[in-house]
């Protein structure tokens, strides 16, 4: 009798576990679907947030229209997005005309280079570097984040998405303030010193896996040093964590990873072509 | 009655016990896989991402997936992910793939406002920020609600400027 009542409860766990199995693979897809339609509605308003937030970046320091430069920085940034950016957004690459030395990322895909940084570079590979780290804020939405605009599901998009989804004037009213915020975030505040690490190194990452060389970013890094003490970097330094401390914490990612052993492409010679009159 | 003759020493003597515990160990084993989530779907996020043989940069290139193939994770090391795809079996850098599947691209520049600008001239733009942009959001006390100036027009002329990323792949593979 015990053995027949043990054959059956063992047959009761196994129908269990499958039955367990199959609730656990259908709650997966329908968590996915409610997830992607949030994330859906959500990504055109972080567009529409960080437009707003790019048209006051474009009010602050006037746009560079040199089409060849432009492109030139475009299609260096485009080619990193198309790898390794978020494919749901298409990334916009523009020149900032200012002597100010700073890169520039608003959500939804706007990334900026000043003429000055442009100036302080020496080849393809800190371009990259520098567009790869703006690239980085916008892929982990560290500006969304910073701004707390999470909603109940944890999603972040979907969390924009209904704060600033409304119709009414007061939803248009926050979602200008909100605007403001970012844009302060982005020339005064800045984001968190571990947002900064963060994009450092995938922007490390990301020149490792388009092939150029990741010691010239820190080199470019390095070369920013005399420039914060002379004020020409004035918003960088207000922003950023000292350029010890990301060249240090790079330097901890660089031996933990091994990379160190990593040499790529620099293409100094197509970099200073295309920048020679600037 | 069952659960306590369960724990009972003589039963537990019982060949039959060993089977029992067999029988839950075996069909539970996949669903504590399943859970523990050890072996994720993930997908390619972007244009030709490069299976490789080894996790390594200079490691051979065994195919090229394109955006949006699954792939299955099995394992991960440093800034590489062990994957299985169809036949193939090889590395690939973590930020080449997302949890999430591949979406359509966004765009919200085809929504446009129409609107009668103070000026009386009548404009088109797109999207609320940029109406707020020319037409300064204003409370009920008519105070504007951002200090900061906008250049929409300048923001525009960058959207029109033409890009494909095919293309700006093959330009990023150039090496000097």
């Amino acid at each position: 009798m015990i053995r027949w009542l043990l054959m059956l409860l063992g047959f009761c766990t196994a129908a269990f576990s499958f039955t367990l199995q199959i609730h656990a693979h259908e709650f997966r897809l329908r968590a996915n679907h409610i997830f992607w339609k949030n994330q859906e509605a959500g990504t055109e308003k972080e567009i529409d947030f960080g437009r707003g937030v790019a048209a006051k970046i474009l009010g602050k320091y006037p746009i560079y229209k040199d089409e060849e430069k432009v492109n030139y920085v475009s299609q260096i940034g485009t080619g990193i997005s198309a790898q390794l950016g978020r494919p749901e957004l298409r990334y916009y690459f523009g020149i900032l005309d200012t002597e100010d030395i700073n890169g520039y990322a608003a959500p939804g895909g706007y990334i900026f280079v000043t003429t000055g940084a442009l100036k302080l570079m020496r080849n393809e590979a800190q371009l990259a570097g520098v567009l790869a780290h703006e690239l980085a804020h916008i892929n982990q939405k560290h500006i969304v984040k910073q701004l707390n605009l999470q909603s109940t599901d944890r999603s972040m998009t979907s969390g924009i998405a209904q704060i600033l989804g409304g119709a009414t004037l007061s939803a248009k009213i926050a979602l200008e303030r909100l605007n403001d915020l970012a844009f302060k975030m982005l020339m005064e505040e800045g984001l968190s010193k571990k947002d900064e690490a963060d994009a450092d190194q995938k922007a490390l990452e990301m020149l490792i896996s388009t092939g150029y060389d990741p010691q010239s970013y820190l080199d470019y890094l390095s070369s920013l040093k005399p420039h914060l003490e002379q004020g020409q970097a004035k918003v960088l330094s207000k922003t950023h964590p000292t350029i010890d401390t990301r060249i240090k914490i790079l330097s901890e990612f660089i031996s933990k990873h091994e990379l160190d052993s990593i040499q790529g492409k620099k293409n100094e010679k197509r970099f200073k072509q295309f920048m020679v009159s600037l | 009655m069952l659960h306590l003759s369960l724990f009972d020493s003589k039963l537990l003597r019982n060949k039959f016990c060993i089977y029992f515990t067999a029988v839950i160990v075996l069909f539970s084993w996949p669903f504590t896989v399943a859970i523990s989530g050890k072996e994720m779907t993930r997908y390619i996020k972007g244009l030709g991402a490069p299976l490789r043989d080894q996790p390594k940069i200079s490691s051979k290139v065994l195919t090229k997936l394109s955006r949006g193939t699954k792939v299955l994770s099995k394992e991960t090391k440093g800034l590489w992910e062990k994957v299985e795809v169809g036949e193939n079996q090889g590395w690939l850098m973590r930020g080449q793939i997302s949890d999430i599947p591949v979406g359509i691209k966004k765009s919200i520049l085809s929504q446009k406002i129409r609107l009668q600008s103070s000026s009386g001239k009548r404009v088109r733009l797109r999207t609320f920020t940029a109406v707020v942009g020319v037409k300064g959001l204003v409370d009920k006390k008519g105070q504007k609600i951002s200090p900061y100036k906008t250049d929409y027009l300048a923001l525009e002329w960058l959207e029109k400027q033409p890009t494909d990323e095919e293309n700006s792949v093959q330009f990023v593979t150039f090496s000097e």
